[in-house]
C-alpha cells in the first residue's frame, strides 16, 4: 500500500501530537495526581501508534505501543506518576521527535531502536505493577550518567545501592552458605562499585577478587565471575562472601583496590536468597533487564541521543492552520472584487463618456476599498499566533533548570497574540536565546537568591502584546541585571576603549555593547551559552525580520530583552519623493515632519552640514550624494528637509520634490545585485516603473 | 557490420546577438523574452548590473551582458530584448541582448 501521499498529512498530525503529549506530560509532572493528562496522553500515545503502524514505521510504533501501555497502567490506577517516569517519558517524546525528524529529511524513520527507552519503559512497567517495593533502582542511574539530558535519576536509597540482596541463589548455593553458617562462618553479601573515570574494570573487578581470595570464598557473583572478567558489566557487581573474617575487615580489602568507589557490605541470611522467595519474582525479572540494559545502555545511551536532533524541514512541505471563518471571509472578499471589476468593465464599455466619469470615480473607490480589506484578510490568514513558537519554552526551561541545577519558573502571557507566519518560523531561535542567557547568566544560584533575599525559585517572564503597529516580546528575568562595570571592563580588555572612555559610556551604550560579536563577560563557556556568538546573532535575525531590540537592566534585580516586530511585513504607508529624476520612498513610519528649510539655515559642526529646529541640531544627509543621483545643477535657495527619527535620534534627509504619500508593497530585490545598504527594497509604482525604498534606519 | 546506434539529445537553445557575436541559452532556463522597459537604476550595485525591471509585479534584477563579457556598453534598438532567465531556487534574472534570432 501506498502510503506517501498520506506522508503529509502524518507529519503534521505527529508534530501535532508530540507537542500536545510535551505539554500535558509537563503538567503531570507538576500534578501527577490530575486526571486529564493522562487522559490526553493516552489518546495521543493511541493515535500516534495507528499512524506509525499504517505509515508502516515499525521502530515508532512499537514505542508508542509501550509508552501507551505504560499510561494504560496509569489511567486504570495501577500505577502511579514517579519523577523517574517522568524523565523516561521525556526521553521517548525525544526519540519519538527524532524519528519524525529523520521521516521529514529522508521519509524514513531511521535505525535507531531506542531500546534503552523501551527497556527502561519495561522496567517501570513491570516495577510499578510488581508486589510494591525492589524496584530496581541502578539502571536509571547508569543512564543519567550517558545521557545528555541529564537525567535527574530516582533518589537511590540506601538500601538499592546495595544489590547484594537481590542475590538469587540456587539451591546448592544456599546450600553451601548454610553450610558455612553452621560452621560459624559468617555469610556477607557485598556491592562493589567501581569508580566511572576507570578504564580497566575487569582487571580492577579481578584485583577485587584477588583481595578477597584469602580471605574467604565468594559462593555467588552477579554478574557471574565470567561475565565480570569479560567486562559485561557496567560499574558494580555484587558477590556473596563465605568468610570468617570481620565485615569491616572484608570492606577495608575490597577498598584497598584503587578505583574502587563504594562497597556495600552486609550479612546476610542465605534462606532469604533462595528460589521461590517473594522477593524474587521482582529481581529476576528485574535482573535479566538490568543485565540486558546495563551493557547496551553504555552503548545506546550515547548513539540514541546523537542522531535525534537533526534539523530539518526539506522533504515535505509546511501548512499553516487556517480559520474557517477568515476562509469564509476571503471568498467573500474575492467576490466583490469581481463585482468591482465588472463595474469597471462596463463603465469603460459604456456609451456616455462624461457622464461615467462620476460612475467611474465610485468604482475605484469602491475597489481600492475592496482591495484594501482584501489585503487585510489575507495577511490575517498568514497570521500565526506564537504559541506555535513559544510552546517548546517552558519545556527547554525545565531541561536547563536541570542541567544548570538551578530552579526556575517561566511565566508567559500572551501566547495568543499574532504574528506573520515567516516571522513566527524565524523568532524561535533568537527568543530561546535570550531565554537560555536568561537562564545561564541572568539568575543566579539558589543559594545566592536565598542569601540575597530573593525567592529561591528564579523566574522568567516571557510577555507578548501588540502595540501600534508592532507586536512586542519582553523576555525578563528576576536575576542580578547586568553587570555594567563588568561589561565596561571587558571592552577595555579588548581594546575598544580607554579607560577614561569606557567610564564615559552611559549605561545603555554599555548594554549595547553586549550586542557585538563575540562579546561575553563570561568567564566560562558552558554548552548552553557563554561564547559571545549569541546576541549578535540574535540581533541580525531581529533585524533582518524588520524588527528591534533593546536591553534594559536593574542590578540586583533583573534585566529585559525588548522585541519589537513589525505586524504586516510587506505592505508600508510612504511618502514619495523625487531626487533628479527618480522616484525613491521612505517609511512613514520613520518620518517626523517636513521641513523647508534656507539655504542659510545651514550651519557646519565638525565640518558636517546641520540646522538648527526647534531646539535640536539635526545632521543634514544629502541623499542624492550618497545615492548617485544626477542632478543637474546643485544651487538651490530652499531645501526640502525630511526629518527621520529612530528611537532619540533625528536626521534630514534633503530631497528635491515631494510626490505624495502612498501605500506600497516591498518587494525584494533580490540577491543578485549588491546594493548600498540605504536601500531596503523596492517597489512597483501604478505606471509600471519600479522604485527604491529607502531605509532611513541605516542612516541614523 | 555493426549497426551503431548513435543517441542524439536535441536541445532547443534560444540565440541571441551581442555586437558581433551570436550566443545560445538553453530554452530550459528562459522564462520569458521583453521588450526594453524602463530600468531603474540601483545605486552602489555591481557595473554590469543596469538596475531592476518590473515584470508582472516581481521586481527582477537586469545585467547588461555587454559589459560582463567586457564589451562596449549596450546600445539599445528596437530590436533589443532582455531575456529573462530563471534559475532554479535562485530567483530570475535579466540578460539585455541586441537581438534575439531564434
Amino acid at each position: 500500500m501506498d502510503v506517501s501521499q498520506y506522508l503529509e498529512i502524518f507529519v503534521d498530525e505527529t508534530k501535532e501530537h508530540l507537542q500536545s503529549l510535551n505539554e500535558q506530560i509537563l503538567i503531570l509532572e507538576k500534578e501527577p495526581d490530575s486526571k486529564e493528562p493522562i487522559q490526553e496522553i493516552f489518546r495521543a500515545a493511541h493515535s500516534l501508534k495507528g499512524m506509525a503502524g499504517t505509515m508502516g514505521y515499525k521502530r515508532m510504533q512499537r514505542l508508542t505501543h509501550d509508552l501507551e501501555n505504560v499510561f494504560s497502567e496509569i489511567r486504570e490506577g495501577r500505577m502511579g506518576v514517579t519523577d523517574e517516569l517522568v524523565d523516561v517519558l521525556f526521553r521517548g517524546l525525544d526519540a519519538l521527535e527524532g524519528y519524525l525528524d529523520n521521516i521529514i529529511n529522508t521519509q524514513d524513520e531511521g535505525d535507531n531502536d531506542n531500546e534503552d527507552i523501551i527497556q527502561d519503559l519495561d522496567r517501570i512497567l513491570k516495577a510499578g505493577t510488581g508486589a510494591g517495593g525492589a524496584a530496581a533502582p541502578a539502571p536509571a542511574k547508569e543512564e543519567a550518567a550517558q545521557t545528555a539530558t541529564a537525567t535527574a535519576a530516582a533518589p537511590a536509597s540506601a538500601d538499592d545501592k546495595a544489590k547484594y540482596h537481590n542475590l538469587v541463589l540456587a539451591e546448592h548455593e544456599a546450600n553451601a552458605a548454610q553450610k558455612a553458617i553452621e560452621e560459624k562462618k559468617k555469610v556477607f553479601g557485598l556491592t562493589v562499585y567501581i569508580q566511572e573515570t576507570c578504564l580497566l574494570k575487569a582487571a580492577r573487578a579481578f584485583l577485587v577478587f584477588k583481595a578477597l581470595e584469602p580471605l574467604g570464598d565468594v559462593i555467588k557473583a552477579e554478574p557471574n565471575v565470567q561475565d565480570i572478567e569479560d567486562e559485561r558489566f557496567d560499574f558494580d557487581f555484587s558477590l556473596i562472601l563465605v568468610t570468617e573474617a570481620d565485615m569491616d575487615k572484608v570492606k577495608e580489602a575490597v577498598m584497598s583496590v584503587s578505583e574502587i568507589a563504594d562497597c556495600l557490605i552486609g550479612a546476610v541470611d542465605p534462606a532469604s536468597h533462595v528460589e521461590g522467595g517473594e522477593k524474587k519474582e521482582e529481581s529476576a525479572a528485574a535482573k535479566p533487564a538490568e543485565k540486558k540494559e546495563a551493557p547496551k545502555a553504555a552503548a545506546a545511551g550515547g548513539a540514541a541521543k546523537a542522531p535525534a536532533k537533526t534539523t530539518g524541514k526539506a522533504v515535505v512541505n509546511r501548512s499553516v492552520r487556517v480559520d474557517i471563518e477568515k476562509l469564509d471571509g476571503l471568498m467573500n472578499l474575492v467576490s466583490e472584487l469581481i463585482i468591482a471589476k465588472n463595474g469597471l468593465v462596463s463603465m469603460s464599455g459604456g456609451d456616455n463618456e462624461n457622464k461615467d466619469m462620476q460612475g467611474f470615480n465610485e468604482q475605484i473607490e469602491y475597489l481600492e476599498t475592496v482591495t484594501t480589506n482584501l489585503h487585510e484578510t489575507v495577511m490575517k490568514v498568514r497570521m500565526v499566533p506564537i504559541e506555535s513558537v513559544v510552546n517548546k519554552f517552558p519545556r527547554m526551561i525545565r531541561d536547563l533548570s536541570k542541567k544548570l541545577d538551578k530552579k526556575m519558573e517561566l511565566y508567559m502571557t500572551g501566547e495568543d497574540t499574532e504574528l506573520d507566519r515567516t516571522v513566527v518560523d524565524e523568532i524561535g531561535d533568537p527568543l530561546m536565546h535570550l531565554l537560555r542567557n536568561s537562564a545561564d547568566h541572568g539568575l543566579e544560584s539558589n543559594e545566592e537568591r536565598v542569601k540575597l533575599g530573593k525567592p529561591e525559585v528564579g523566574s522568567i517572564f516571557l510577555d507578548a502584546y501588540q502595540e501600534g503597529n508592532n507586536v512586542v516580546i519582553e523576555v525578563r528575568d528576576d536575576g542580578a541585571g547586568i553587570n555594567i562595570e563588568k561589561v565596561k571592563k571587558k571592552a577595555v580588555e579588548r581594546g575598544m576603549f580607554t579607560e577614561e572612555q569606557a567610564e564615559a559610556l552611559s549605561d545603555k551604550e554599555a548594554i549595547d555593547l553586549l550586542f557585538l560579536p563575540s562579546f561575553s563577560t563570561a568567564d566560562k563557556i558552558s554548552d548552553v551559552s557563554g561564547r559571545g556568538v549569541g546576541l549578535d546573532v540574535v540581533k541580525t535575525n531581529i533585524e533582518s525580520l524588520g524588527g528591534s531590540i533593546e536591553a534594559k537592566t536593574k542590578k540586583g534585580e533583573g534585566s529585559s530583552f525588548i522585541v519589537r516586530l513589525p505586524l504586516t511585513l510587506a505592505i508600508v504607508q510612504a511618502l514619495m519623493v523625487e531626487l533628479g529624476q527618480e522616484k525613491y520612498a521612505i517609511p512613514l513610519g520613520s518620518i517626523q515632519t517636513i521641513e523647508n528649510i534656507s539655504k542659510d539655515e545651514i550651519k557646519y559642526v565638525q565640518n558636517k552640514e546641520v540646522i538648527h529646529l526647534r531646539g535640536n541640531v539635526i545632521p543634514l544627509i544629502r541623499l542624492d550624494e550618497l545615492l548617485d543621483v544626477d542632478r543637474g545643477d546643485a544651487a538651490e535657495e530652499n531645501l526640502t528637509v525630511v526629518i527621520v527619527s529612530k528611537g532619540e535620534s533625528l536626521a534630514g534627509l534633503v530631497v528635491d520634490n515631494l510626490i505624495g504619500q502612498q501605500e506600497i508593497v516591498i518587494k525584494s530585490i533580490g540577491k543578485f545585485i549588491s546594493y548600498s545598504k540605504v536601500i531596503s527594497g523596492a517597489t512597483i509604482l501604478g505606471d509600471g516603473g519600479v522604485a527604491l525604498i529607502i531605509d532611513p534606519n541605516v542612516l541614523l | 557490420m555493426d549497426k551503431n546506434v548513435v543517441v542524439e539529445e536535441t536541445k532547443q537553445y534560444i540565440v541571441a546577438k551581442l555586437d558581433i557575436e551570436q550566443f545560445g541559452i538553453d530554452i530550459g532556463y528562459i522564462d520569458n523574452i521583453v521588450r526594453m522597459q524602463k530600468i531603474t537604476r540601483i545605486p552602489k550595485s555591481q557595473r554590469y548590473f543596469k538596475g531592476v525591471i518590473n515584470l508582472r509585479g516581481e521586481v527582477i534584477p537586469v545585467m547588461s551582458l555587454r559589459l560582463k563579457f567586457d564589451l562596449d556598453d549596450d546600445v539599445i534598438t528596437n530590436a533589443s530584448r532582455i531575456i529573462i532567465i530563471k534559475l532554479e531556487n535562485s530567483g530570475m534574472v535579466g540578460l539585455i541582448v541586441d537581438e534575439v534570432k531564434e
